[in-house]
Order: C-alpha cells, then sequence, then structure tokens
C-alpha cells in the first residue's frame, strides 16, 4: 500500500494506546517545550525539505516569503516569513485536543499531513506523550489514489496556434489498480488559475500582476485527455517518473495540504510548470528543478529538466490527438482511398454511393474510422452537449464491419516530444560582407522558435520571436548600428489540407534597417501583416512552399514624408535534406504606393546545418534593391 | 519577467480582438457537470493557448467535495460508470461501432469484466450495436441502462461481469 507508512503509523499509535484520554494539558505543554527545544537545536528550520513544504524561497533582501497566499496554509500568524516560528506553530497544533477544531475543519495532524510526516521523522514523536490523530478523508483520499506512479504529462501546441508552443503541464497520479488499458481512469493534478474576467486585456494584466489565484486542483485524467486531446487537438506527451511508493505518498501528502490554500498566480515564474516542478521535489528533495528557473518557466524547459534527470523518466508515451489519430489514417490511405474518404467527408458523395459501397471491407473500415474522426473532432469544435454529430448511418455502417484488429493504428507521431528541442534563448555571432564593407554581427533573443532552426520539439510550420536584439560592428567605416530589433514576429504556416483549411498568416513588429537605400544604415519603424498559402506534398514531406501577401509600412525621418505603407509579395520554399540540413529560397516583391514611392524585389537563400541540439550554423545571402549581403552565423540555444 | 511582460503586452496590443479566454470549456469531474465549450478558437486566438484556465477540477485537501464526489473531492466509485461514460460520451459510442477501443476496456472494466473478456465485451456492443445506440439523441444514462440490459443477457458476459453497482461496493 502507498499509503502504507501513513496508515500503519496513525493505526499502530492508535490501536497500541487507546487510552490517550489520560494525557493532561501540563504534560502535553511539558513534551511540547521539549519538542520545540529539539526542533531548534536541530535547525529543523533551515532545512530544505522544511522549506519544500512550507513553499519558502529567498527575498531579494534577505529573509524567505512562502509562495503560499492563502493564510490557512500556515500555523503562525507570522508564517509565511517566518520559517521557525512556524515550525514551532506547527507543533503546538499538533498537540491540539481532538475535540478542538471548529466543525468542518479538520485537526492540524490532518491538515498538514506531509509536515506530520517529516517532523515525525525527524523528532521521532512520543505517541504516549502527543495523541496522534486518525485523519479518516485523508486516509480514505490516499488509499483511494494509492499511487504507484507519477507521469509529467506535456499538452503540445494547437493546431494552427503559434503561442501554444510553449505548452502545458500536469500530472497524472498512476493508482495501484488503473494501470495498462485503464491508465485514463487515473486522476490528474493541475495548478492553474481560476480567472474572473474574460476580458483578454484583464486577463493578461492580471495573469502577470499575480492577481488571480492560482490553485491545485484534482480530476478524473479522461477529462483533460477530451480537453486537450480532442476539444483542442493538442497531442499529448506523457513522461512516466520513477518515485518509490514512499516518495510518492510523500507527493501525496504535501499535495493533500496545497489542495486547500491557493497561490497568487504569476503567469510566468509561478506557473503551472513550476508548482508541478515543486511536487517532485518534495518527493525527493535532492532533486533541483526548480532552482535553474530565474525569469520564467516555459512548460517545456521543465519537461527537459525533467528529461536531464538521472533515473527519473521511465518511459515517454505518445497520446495522439483526435486530428492526428484521423491523419494516421489518412496516411495509409491510396490516393485513390484518400479521394473518396474526402468526399465522403465533404459530404459529396454518401455512404451508399457506388463508389464507397464496391470497396474491400478492410478499406471501408479504414475510411469510415478516419471519417468518424473527422466527424469527432468537427463536433468538439461546435458547442455539443453530450450529443453525438456522427450521424447514426455512419455508425450503423461501421458497427456492421468487422473489426480488423490493430490493422490501421500505426503510432505515427505528428508531433514530437518537448524535450529533444533547442533552448529558448539565443546567442548569435556572424561575420558577413556587404557591398562596401565587412561586418560582424551579434544578436541575442530569449524566445522562442524561429523556421530555419531545428523543429524537433516544436512545432515545425510556426515561428515566434521575441526581442530579438542585433548590432552589427562595421569593419571599415568603424560603426555600431542598431541592425534589427524584432520586438514580436509570429509566423503560422499552415500547409493545405483539403480537410481541415486554415490560411497561413504572419505578423511582424520591429526596427529594422532600411536596407534597400543608401543611407548609412538608418534605421525605420516597421510593421506588416500577412496572409498567405503554404503547401506540403504529404504529411512527412521534406518540402513545404509557401506564398504571402503582406500590407507592409515603415516609419523613418529618412523617408520622404517620413513614412511608407505598402504591400510585399512572397513567394518561397524550404526543404530538408535530413535532420541537420535545411535550405529557404525566397523572394519578395515590394510596392509602397503611399508616403515614399517605391518598388523593388528582395531575394533570400539561407543554408543551416545543426551540429547539435543547441547549435546551429548558417550561411544567408540577401539582396535587397540593388544592395546584396552574405553572412554566416554560428547560432547556441540555451 | 520584463521579457514576458513586454510580450504578452505588445501582442496584446497588436492582436486583439481575442476572444474566448478562460472560456469555461471544462468538466467537472464529479457533479456530471455539462461539458460547456467557448466559442470556435479562431487563427489568432493564439494567448488561449498558454492559459491554464481550470476545468474539470474539484476541491480536496482541507474543504471537503462538492456534490456527488465523495468528502475526499474524489468520484463516488457508484457514480464511476456513469461519469466517464458522459464525459467519453462520443469517444464510447465511437468505439462500439468499432467494437473495440481504449474507452471501451475502460467500461468493460468498470463492469468488473476481466480482462480476457474485454474483446468479447468490444464484439457484443458492435454487434448489438443498434440495440444499445438507438439513435443520436440517446442520453449516456439511456446508453447504459440498454448496455446492461444487453450484458445480462450475453450468454458469457452476464456471468462474468457485474451489471449491478452493489457488486462494486
Amino acid at each position: 500500500m502507498p499509503s502504507f507508512l501513513f496508515v500503519i503509523g496513525i493505526t499502530a499509535c492508535v490501536c497500541l494506546f487507546p487510552g490517550t484520554a489520560f494525557s493532561k494539558s501540563t504534560h502535553d505543554n511539558d513534551y511540547l517545550v521539549e519538542l520545540q527545544q529539539q526542533a531548534r537545536q536541530l535547525k529543523l528550520h533551515e532545512q530544505r525539505v522544511w522549506h519544500l513544504l512550507l513553499k519558502y524561497k529567498p527575498r531579494l533582501l534577505g529573509g524567505v516569503v512562502s509562495e503560499a497566499d492563502g493564510m490557512d496554509f500556515f500555523n503562525a500568524p507570522d508564517g509565511k516569513t517566518n520559517p521557525e516560528s512556524e515550525l514551532a506553530a506547527t507543533l503546538a497544533g499538533f498537540f491540539l485536543p481532538a475535540d478542538k477544531p471548529a466543525a468542518d475543519t479538520e485537526h492540524p495532524q490532518c491538515n498538514f499531513p506531509a509536515r506530520f510526516k517529516w517532523l515525525h521523522q525527524q523528532l521521532q514523536f512520543d505517541a504516549t506523550r502527543l495523541e496522534i490523530q486518525a485523519c479518516e478523508r485523508l486516509e480514505r483520499w490516499v488509499s483511494e489514489l494509492d499511487p504507484v506512479g507519477v507521469t509529467l504529462v506535456f499538452a503540445t501546441y494547437y493546431l494552427n496556434n503559434p503561442a501554444s508552443m510553449f505548452g502545458h503541464t500536469l500530472v497524472r497520479i498512476d493508482s495501484r489498480d488503473r494501470q495498462g488499458e485503464r491508465k485514463l481512469t487515473n486522476y490528474g493534478a493541475n495548478y492553474a488559475a481560476i480567472p474572473d474576467t474574460d476580458n483578454p486585456f484583464l486577463y493578461a494584466w492580471r495573469g502577470l500582476t499575480g492577481a488571480f489565484e492560482g490553485r491545485f486542483a484534482i480530476f478524473p485524467y479522461y477529462t483533460k485527455v477530451q480537453e486537450y486531446n480532442n476539444l483542442e487537438s493538442r497531442d499529448l506527451w506523457e513522461y512516466e517518473l520513477d518515485f518509490t511508493e514512499a516518495q510518492l505518498n510523500t507527493m501525496l501528502l504535501h499535495l493533500w495540504e496545497l489542495g486547500g490554500t491557493y497561490f497568487d498566480y504569476y503567469y510566468f515564474q509561478e506557473n503551472c510548470s513550476y508548482h508541478v516542478l515543486s511536487l517532485f521535489e518534495i518527493a525527493r528533495p535532492e532533486l533541483r528543478l526548480k532552482d535553474q528557473f530565474f525569469f520564467s518557466v516555459i512548460p517545456a524547459d521543465t519537461v527537459k529538466i525533467v528529461m536531464a534527470q538521472d533515473n527519473l523518466v521511465k518511459k515517454v508515451v505518445y497520446r495522439p490527438s483526435i486530428v492526428s489519430v484521423m491523419n494516421q489514417k489518412r496516411h495509409l490511405m491510396t490516393s485513390e482511398q484518400q479521394r473518396v474518404f474526402q468526399a465522403i467527408a465533404k459530404e459529396k458523395i454518401l455512404l451508399d454511393a457506388d463508389e464507397f459501397t464496391r470497396l474491400p471491407d478492410g478499406t471501408k473500415t479504414l475510411l469510415l474510422d478516419a471519417y468518424m474522426d473527422y466527424l469527432q473532432y468537427q463536433s468538439m469544435r461546435q458547442h455539443s452537449d453530450h450529443e453525438v454529430k456522427i450521424p447514426y448511418p455512419v455508425l450503423l455502417a461501421r458497427s456492421r464491419l468487422q473489426t480488423d484488429n490493430a490493422a490501421h493504428t500505426p503510432s505515427l507521431h505528428f508531433s514530437s516530444p518537448p524535450h529533444p528541442g533547442h533552448g529558448a534563448d539565443r546567442f548569435r555571432i556572424a561575420t558577413g560582407h556587404n557591398d562596401r564593407e565587412p561586418f560582424m554581427e551579434f544578436a541575442y533573443r530569449p524566445a522562442y522558435h524561429d523556421l530555419m532552426a531545428r523543429d524537433a520539439g516544436y512545432d515545425k510550420d510556426s515561428e515566434i520571436i521575441f526581442m530579438d536584439f542585433k548590432l552589427r560592428y562595421f569593419l571599415e567605416s568603424e560603426r555600431v548600428r542598431l541592425d534589427q530589433a524584432r520586438f514580436l514576429s509570429i509566423t503560422a504556416l499552415n500547409p493545405y489540407d483539403p480537410l481541415l483549411f486554415k490560411p497561413s498568416w504572419r505578423f511582424n513588429f520591429s526596427v529594422d534597417t532600411l536596407r534597400d537605400r543608401d543611407c548609412g544604415y538608418c534605421n525605420t519603424f516597421s510593421g506588416s501583416y500577412g496572409r498567405g498559402i503554404a503547401y506540403r506534398p504529404a504529411f512527412f514531406s521534406p518540402l513545404l512552399l509557401f506564398s504571402f501577401l503582406d500590407l507592409k509600412t515603415d516609419f523613418s525621418g529618412h523617408l520622404k514624408r517620413d513614412y511608407r505603407l505598402g504591400g510585399n509579395a512572397e513567394i518561397g520554399m524550404y526543404y530538408d535534406f535530413n535532420e541537420q540540413l535545411r535550405i529557404k529560397l525566397a523572394g519578395n516583391y515590394r510596392v509602397f504606393v503611399l508616403g515614399e514611392h517605391k518598388r523593388f524585389f528582395t531575394t533570400h537563400a539561407v543554408t543551416r546545418y545543426a551540429l547539435t541540439q543547441n547549435l546551429d550554423m548558417r550561411l544567408e545571402f540577401n539582396r535587397y534593391d540593388h544592395n546584396n549581403e552574405g553572412i554566416f552565423a554560428v547560432n547556441y540555444y540555451f | 519577467m520584463v521579457r514576458n511582460s513586454l510580450l504578452v503586452f505588445t501582442a496584446f496590443l497588436l492582436l486583439f480582438p481575442i476572444s474566448a479566454f478562460a472560456a469555461g470549456y471544462g468538466t467537472a469531474g464529479c457533479g456530471l457537470g455539462s461539458i460547456v465549450i467557448g466559442s470556435e478558437r479562431g487563427p489568432e486566438q493564439i494567448f488561449a493557448a498558454t492559459t491554464n484556465g481550470t476545468s474539470g477540477s474539484q476541491t480536496f485537501g482541507m474543504t471537503s467535495g462538492t456534490s456527488n464526489c465523495g468528502d475526499h473531492g474524489l468520484l463516488n466509485l457508484s457514480k464511476e460508470r456513469e461519469i466517464f461514460a458522459s464525459e467519453n460520451y462520443t469517444s464510447l459510442i465511437k468505439e462500439m461501432a468499432q467494437g473495440e477501443g481504449e474507452h471501451l476496456d475502460i467500461l468493460a472494466s468498470m463492469y468488473q469484466c476481466p480482462a480476457t473478456q474485454y474483446q468479447e465485451f468490444g464484439a457484443m456492443t458492435q454487434e448489438k450495436f443498434s440495440e444499445i445506440v438507438t439513435g443520436t439523441q440517446t442520453s449516456p444514462d439511456a446508453l447504459l441502462g440498454r448496455l446492461d440490459t444487453m450484458l445480462s443477457q450475453h450468454r458469457n458476459l452476464s456471468k462474468s461481469c457485474h451489471i449491478q453497482l452493489s457488486a462494486l461496493n
């Protein structure tokens, strides 16, 4: 039993010493003082475990402060900032007579079982002098969950949603009798904000300033799978972790303590992934997972940290989304079958059409199964309240076809797990030459992924570049110029899919150099927004073609009338020779019709060779109107 | 912090309108809460992605559980099947038509069928599909009711599986 240690501790004491009623308050007090002294001598309040239990973290100006914000979490009035008095008060709480707690509240021993367990280990409570309480609700909770494992679950990106590349993590508690094919029925634990507004501006503001309450919650894992896999169509990656049952018991007792409190939710620091890591640390205090994060905790990075620990991850399991499941089947179809399938999905032909009925049963099964996935995906996207949107005739037709076991359940991955991805920060150093002189280039950006980088671990068709600052030092004119500052640039390429059509789009907001002019590398504020199409011949084809039409504007004192506004048409391609080598070729035609008028071509050729997960080299040739430049760059990710 | 605040803030200035934020599209594990699905996610609702709205959550720990849950915040075993069928309704019906699947195996396990009979359980739901699922407007409760009937009429499964919930507790 996982709850073994805990339950045995309690029952043994209760059974052995049924007559605890004899204890007198003075004796209690003596023993309490004794324990508090002992704790002080051992300096228990300075130990890492105590700080993990109370969520203490160092303050900038010395001292500590607990991340927990619900005051019920503490026993001492100054417990939020004072580990020592909190420890003394916690011990005192344990001496509260069994009949003392008010209605609907639990005894401190039952409210803080993880602290009780640890302090008991450190101080060896004498059960004749400290009445050990029976915690009925807690015991039922622990024995119902009965964990033999814990799994870190990472939800990948949405289709067509670059920002979701940041991902989301939650924890699955793997119970003893919910193994194997019953894994979906396990409980999940999630830390999430409880938003009180639908207004996006307020939402962002409150998320950043910690104005939302964040709480731990527990739910059947299958509800989350429905939500992520089916409703949002995000693949899940499950990292099954290796903890002993004793460690899991501690984690669970700690989770119980957390369940009763709340935290101010900080979108970037104290977010879902941060608190998930703290659960692992409490189970194995020697793990130092949170220490590596200073500014922000990106969910994918937490997976990398967990993956980097020795012997922590036992197994990685892929749980494809409904769209991925459908695409796995589509991938198996011949082009003729694809055509029939699309005709059915688009309701151009019915299931009694000759084109379908003449197919062999195996093919019909494949097509119908894919069709039902498609309908399920569509119905999830509409408001559908327990109503099956798969038409009854389709279900009936499928039920008359004998099951073709495992014939169409390939395990093709339509997303990649986050752990082999490159780091989010990037430092770049480059050397190049333009028509006049050689230059050196230094650049840094904190986030996140560009389309020329290795795409393992990322959505391979999306790009988010944030705060990418690039300086150039020109060797002959001995000048340092801000070459480019991309504040935010997002590209979502959505390869054309006749079934699930979505346009590609991109936008960019930056300070750039007016590269088509000879104005001494003068700068401009630049913004653009565009829509386009992309095309990939097959799901796993190395070729991706794209084309965009953008609205583009520049604001600069070096332009006549200080601005120009116009359009940009681009056509280009990406091609992967292998995992290391990728090229991009692209050409643009720009027409500025307002402000300063100008028409010109730009062309780009970029080659990337990835040396390791976090290091790549690039060779670039760019031509802007009549100005050329060539650059050799090395990018390091961390 | 600074970089992140700026990221979100600039993005918000540029990218509104963005709707359906933490739309309560979740489901309650206990209480058979109805599924409330937020409005369709458009291509540029990029920030909904990284928000972690609550859903399907249950309180536990110091506060006692909500209705239909045990007071420990976990599901009452007697409601296990209903809740599972309700939350995975479309998946279940699809798998019944297919005669196999992960959800179907779990449902079989909730009837305490031995693992060796999951396949037979699946095959039965496929064979009797039109009797178990009588139309698309059927409800999870009605579905389970008809499934109970079919199970009790089945030669093998009626013996090896437990149709009555009382057998569970």
